[in-house]
């Protein structure tokens, strides 16, 4: 009776001491930032720090996010805020999610972050047609991949390795109807590492996006780890529901789980569909004899409802390939088939007539063209009505 | 960007770098007549203590030290050879060393000796401070590199490089003191692969390879990285190298449209650095 009471003190004096730091880090942070802001709510809260939305009073206005980092670690500022600040100050695209400042409170110890404002994210959007049970529309859905995989590709040919796409990291503006790459904690240069990947920085993808070979144990994993993610999310974005979930085991096991849920999906991988799969750590312990329990096993396209020649199960199928040397590049990705036909992909993934494509691709090339045409037509035919009036 | 340097930080921090030692020259030719030589001679005096046990550069007599507050041997050089020789004990990888000599240059003034305008000469704990702070920057500068450079290292291990002057918490509190100082631009191109590519479009031998890593480690003492790209760098290493062999790459650089006049520069500055020491 009475420890239990002790506890319940405790437990509220650990709140009450929570509670207060928040508060200082809020004091803390408006003093930081320059001009005149208040500060409008709390975002989200992760295992590096908390993310706030600060409404800025000045001229400009607006809103923006500011990402609190805890630094009282053992270790100084911690990797993920370093990496944040050291890529996101190189990287410049329209699908990557871009840092305004760097504040560092030294006195207090405290590093933040603000960045432009994004409404909502991808998790939000899934989570809301699940609620309403409503599939997001084709339009969205294509332009949506179309721009994560623009974003991806741009990171993968600056030698940047996100490794950790989820719903929750892929932020929305919808305002411009534009999905942003954020949440570069765990991404990192790949260009010559001086140790070999697994052992510079363990475990990393969230479990139900993490690509077969990291589950096997890999030592050295190549950006088609992201694609795979992205898979993941494209699926994720048709079916409203993960397609990969299973339990996550103590970290640093062999997730047998997720690999078995992957195989009752996919199949077994074997050497012939993954040339080096006996390479892997893991390749033995338990999944090279795994059948799928009856009824377990499913086939993607009755799990996405797609029919057997539809593009985009053909695209994700691709992008779903066990071997990560066979599986499609972000860039090849870009180029697949799934994107030349209709309805096209577009800049803003909510408007379907704004299909401006500013690299001027194949898809505004098609459209301008066939604009054209219909406005020639369009012309032709008042130019008959009237001469024939005036006739 | 990682791959691309053209739109990367560092890119943008050669040309502001540029700017500025060219306004310092200007101003400097304006004040070496009214000012004649104040402050280096403090600088001299701190120069053995910020060393433990690190072989003391003799002060050049005369002339070079008159040059500039960053000219051989002032403190940033001190600092770097000091960051040089902790990788070289810890047995840290080149790469983030390398890094963090570039963080030390790129460093404003300032912050290397806060408390300048407060200190009497005679003043022992005030000396002790200053060298407590001086060392901790260098210290966290390595420390920073090396989670960059994605090879992490423990504070303690660095701090205990001090002999008990610095602890990890002075470490870890310069580190914000960096990151502040640096505005954040923290990923850092080298020109180690450039040297390698070059050479092999050039045909060299492994000999004269050599030869130019070695140039290139010494770059990092000089100022070279703060005003040229790394590819220039590289070139004007292998231009080095090459003169031992009687070989001549200019007309090479010309004709693959790098500005031959720079490359000269970087030689023409690695050869001063070498009549130097």
């Amino acid at each position: 009776m009475v420890g239990a009471v002790e506890e319940r003190r405790k437990r509220s004096g650990a709140e009450a001491l929570a509670r207060e730091e928040q508060e200082k880090c809020k004091e803390v942070l408006l003093r930081c930032l320059k001009g005149n802001n208040v500060l409008v709510g709390k975002m989200g809260e992760g295992s590096e720090g908390v993310v706030y939305v600060v409404e800025s009073k000045d001229e400009e206005g607006g809103r923006y996010a500011v990402k609190a980092y805890k630094t009282k670690g053992k270790n100084g500022v911690c990797t993920a805020a370093i990496r944040e600040i050291g890529l996101l100050r190189e990287l410049c695209h329209e699908n990557v999610v871009r840092l305004k400042e760097v504040h560092v409170a030294r006195a207090e110890q405290r590093v933040f972050l603000s960045y432009e404002k994004c409404a909502s994210d991808l998790q939000q959007l899934i989570r809301h047609h699940l609620a309403q049970k409503r599939s997001i529309p084709a339009y969205t859905v294509k332009s949506l991949l179309w721009q994560i995989l623009r974003g991806a590709d741009y990171l993968h040919s600056n030698w940047v390795m996100h490794r950790d796409l989820k719903p929750s990291n892929i932020l929305l503006d919808a305002k411009e109807g534009r999905a942003k790459i954020a949440d570069f904690g765990s991404a990192r240069i790949f260009k010559k590492p001086l140790q070999h990947l697994l052992k510079a920085n363990g475990v990393v993808v969230t479990l139900w996006y993490r690509a077969p070979e990291l589950l096997l144990g890999a030592q050295h994993y190549t950006p088609a780890v992201d694609v795979w993610a992205i898979g993941c999310l494209f699926g994720e974005l048709l079916r409203l529901r993960p397609l990969f979930h299973s339990e996550q085991r103590p970290q640093n096991k062999f997730q047998v789980k997720q690999m078995e849920r992957i195989i009752n999906i996919l199949g077994r991988p074997t050497a012939g569909k993954w040339r080096d799969i006996h390479h892997w750590k893991h390749n033995t312990d338990g999944i090279a004899d795994y059948k799928p329990p009856r009824g377990k096993a499913r086939k993607l396209e009755t799990m996405l409802a797609l029919g057997k020649d539809d593009q985009a199960l053909v695209l994700l199928k691709r992008m779903l390939d066990y071997d990560p040397s066979k599986r499609i590049t972000a860039a090849e990705a870009l180029d697949h088939k799934y994107f030349q036909q209709e309805p096209y992909a577009g800049s803003n993934c909510f408007l379907e007539d704004l299909y401006v494509n500013a690299e001027g691709g194949i898809i505004s090339q098609l459209l301008r063209r066939d604009r054209a045409r219909s406005g020639e037509g369009a012309k032709r035919r008042r130019v008959d009505l009237s001469s024939s009036s005036h006739g | 960007m990682a791959a691309n340097f053209w739109t990367s930080t560092h890119c943008g921090l050669l040309l502001v770098a540029r700017e500025e030692a060219e306004s310092r020259e200007r101003e400097q030719d304006k004040a070496a007549a009214a000012e004649a030589d104040a402050k280096p001679r403090r600088r001299q005096k701190r120069k053995q203590i910020v060393l433990r046990g690190a072989p003391a550069l003799d002060p050049k007599p005369g002339g070079e030290e008159g040059k500039g507050k960053r000219g051989r041997g002032s403190l940033v050089d001190q600092l770097v050879d000091f960051a040089v020789m902790l990788g070289r004990e810890l047995k840290i990888r080149q790469r983030p060393v390398f890094t963090a000599c570039v963080y030390l240059r790129r460093l404003d003034e300032k912050i290397l000796a806060p408390s300048e305008a407060g200190l009497g000469p005679g003043d022992e704990k005030d000396e002790l401070e200053e060298e407590r702070h001086v060392t901790a920057l260098a210290l966290s500068c390595v420390y920073l590199a090396c989670k960059v450079e994605e090879v992490p290292v423990s504070p303690e291990r660095i701090a205990g490089f001090s002999n008990g002057l610095c602890s990890r918490g002075d470490v870890l509190d310069a580190e914000l003191l960096l990151l502040e100082n640096l505005s954040a631009s923290l990923v850092v191109h080298h020109p180690h692969e450039d040297v390698l590519k070059y050479a092999g479009s050039l045909g060299l031998g492994k000999d004269v390879i050599q030869v130019a890593n070695f140039v290139l480690e010494e770059t990092y003492r000089t100022e070279l990285c703060l005003f040229h790209p790394p590819h220039i760098i590289a070139l004007g290493c292998l231009y080095t190298a090459c003169a031992f062999h009687n070989k001549n790459i200019l007309p090479w650089c010309a004709q693959i449209k790098v500005d031959e006049k720079e490359v000269a520069r970087v030689c023409e500055e690695m050869v001063k650095h070498y009549k130097s020491l």
